[in-house]
């Protein structure tokens, strides 16, 4: 397993194992502006449900999460994805029903 | 140039004529307030995340404007008049061209997420 040479300033030591955290990152930070339209991209921030994926998990930044955000939300608004993933009404009245 | 992208969703049952009517009366009430239309691109027929209006698909369209207000205004009480456009949403842009020549990209070139998994091979 490759792993960078740079030092890292945190280590914790468990007996005689030593963990060195990582910081996770993730591919969108890398994009100057996140395509509200580009739906296929959304989707890997989104879960099963259609929720918004925290940061902590995808290692977005903090700028980059904020803008996946709107960017989500947008592409909502529009129809291009769905607000709530596999609801299904318990009356069969109101609700997608897909999922 | 700063502007306005315009989306907007017409019915899916439309005919070729009915959604050039509805794009170019859409147009023209733009340029009557003042406005100027830079750019344009239909996405064509697209199935819909959520029924809306009852309808499952709809057909896409985009316009690319200057920033305009009075004119998003007009084109905007046109819509909400006319049972076929079914949803429809403005956003402002830093820089109109630049959004368009993504916009182009994506629809030719596919989703970005593709291009990033390609890239880390």
């Amino acid at each position: 397993m490759a792993r960078k040479k740079k030092r890292v300033s945190r280590k914790w030591v468990y007996g005689n194992r030593i963990i060195i955290p990582r910081r996770k990152t993730s591919e969108l930070n890398k994009l100057a502006e996140i395509p509200y339209k580009d739906v296929d991209l959304l989707k890997n921030y989104l879960s099963e449900r259609g929720r918004i994926v925290p940061r902590r998990i995808t290692g977005n930044t903090a700028r980059t999460q904020r803008q996946l955000t709107t960017a989500i939300k947008r592409a909502r608004n529009i129809a291009l994805l769905s607000f709530s993933e596999g609801y299904v009404a318990q009356d069969g009245a109101a609700g997608s029903g897909r999922g | 140039m700063k502007g306005y992208e315009i989306v907007f969703i017409m019915d899916p049952n439309l005919g070729e004529d009915g959604q050039k009517e509805i794009i170019d009366k859409a147009k023209s009430a733009y340029a009557e307030s003042g406005g100027q239309i830079s750019q344009e691109t239909g996405w064509g027929r697209r199935k819909l995340a959520y029924p809306v209006k009852k309808r499952e698909y709809g057909i896409y369209h985009v316009l690319y404007g200057d920033r305009s207000p009075e004119a998003v205004k007009a084109v905007e009480a046109q819509f909400r008049f006319n049972d076929d456009v079914i949803k429809w949403q403005t956003i402002a842009v830093e820089d109109v061209e630049q959004e368009h020549a993504a916009f182009e990209k994506l629809r030719t070139e596919g989703s970005l997420s593709k291009q990033i998994a390609d890239r880390g091979r």
